[in-house]
């Protein structure tokens, strides 16, 4: 299957047609799930967690076709239910015993030292624990940002924060894992 | 430091992961369509239930209350002795009725009248 074959626009008009909407479906998921697993998976860490939550995604997206305002690009949108489904099963567990945020973060590197789906050198597993000392959104804005190379614009439109305090933010994120990495 | 090679992806997927994922979800979001979906009739039966064990809850901490041995008494427990009783009767038998008064005489009882009458009332 062809991916590269439709736009947002054509795929978005397959969608609100029921007759074509599975099919259409299909080839949204084809066309976006690497994109949105890799996000995921660099705020949770663990595969598992990655592969519930990029199908949730995908699934609130289905459910939600219909409140989609086409303005927004349809990956930004997708992007973004991706992200509040990252943040909400980290908020949850934070809450659900009522661990301080500390502790996540610190069950996050212990997930990343013990993981199996970890296959980088000893410089970038000290890369990531650099990255998971890093304030939540901070951390997003510094995957986004590094790994995926995003524009400042994209995120913008994803985070709903401005491209200002993204390049503020992003800055005192690559400074913070300088150091780290200098130090450690 | 942070340099284009930091930049490789160091995750990785089982095998085959992303050939699968899109049958994954196609198949869940057939189930998601089959689950039915709570109507009007058992959200309002939830609800109604829900409403039904508050206002039972509510009722019968309202019994409880209104039970006159739970009602604590709002005033300072004061034990009168008896020497103290009669000395206000007398003070009502003189027309010198004040509640203030009363209040006030009743309140100077010191710790040994109090004991004084706890031991009497025992006998």
């Amino acid at each position: 299957m062809d991916k590269s074959n439709y736009t947002d626009k054509e795929l978005l008009a397959m969608l609100r047609n029921p007759e074509q909407r599975n099919y259409a479906f299909n080839l949204l998921v084809r066309q976006y799930q690497e994109r949105l697993y890799w996000h995921i998976r660099k705020i949770v860490i663990s595969h598992d967690d990655a592969d519930d939550l990029v199908q949730n995604t995908f699934l609130k997206a289905l459910e939600n076709f219909d409140t989609f305002r086409e303005e927004a690009q349809l990956y930004t949108w997708l992007y973004r239910i991706a992200t509040n489904e990252a943040l909400t099963l980290l908020r949850k567990r934070r809450n659900r015993f009522f661990i301080p945020m500390v502790d996540v973060e610190n069950q996050l590197s212990k997930t990343l030292e013990s993981d199996e789906y970890f296959d980088g050198n000893e410089m970038q597993r000290k890369l990531q624990r650099a990255i998971l000392k890093l304030p939540e959104k901070q951390r997003i804005v510094f995957n986004m940002r590094y790994f995926d190379e995003m524009k400042y614009e994209e995120i913008s439109s994803i985070l709903g924060t401005s491209v200002g305090a993204l390049k503020a933010s992003y800055h005192h994120a690559a400074e913070k894992i300088e150091k780290y990495l200098k130090n450690d | 430091m942070l340099n284009n090679e930091l930049k490789k992806n160091p995750f990785v997927t089982p095998g085959s992961y992303f050939d699968r994922l899109p049958s994954i979800i196609q198949d869940k979001s057939i189930e998601h369509k089959k689950r039915p979906q709570f109507g009007l009739v058992p959200k309002l039966a939830f609800a109604g239930g829900g409403f039904m064990t508050l206002a039972l809850t509510l009722f019968l901490a309202f019994l409880y209350n209104s039970t006159p041995e739970s009602v604590p008494s709002s005033g300072p427990k004061v034990i009168v002795s008896d020497e103290i009783k009669s000395r206000m009767e007398e003070i009502r038998k003189k027309g010198l009725i004040d509640a203030k008064v009363n209040y006030l005489a009743v309140r100077n009882v010191n710790q040994n009248d109090i004991l004084m009458a706890k031991s009497r009332n025992k006998e």
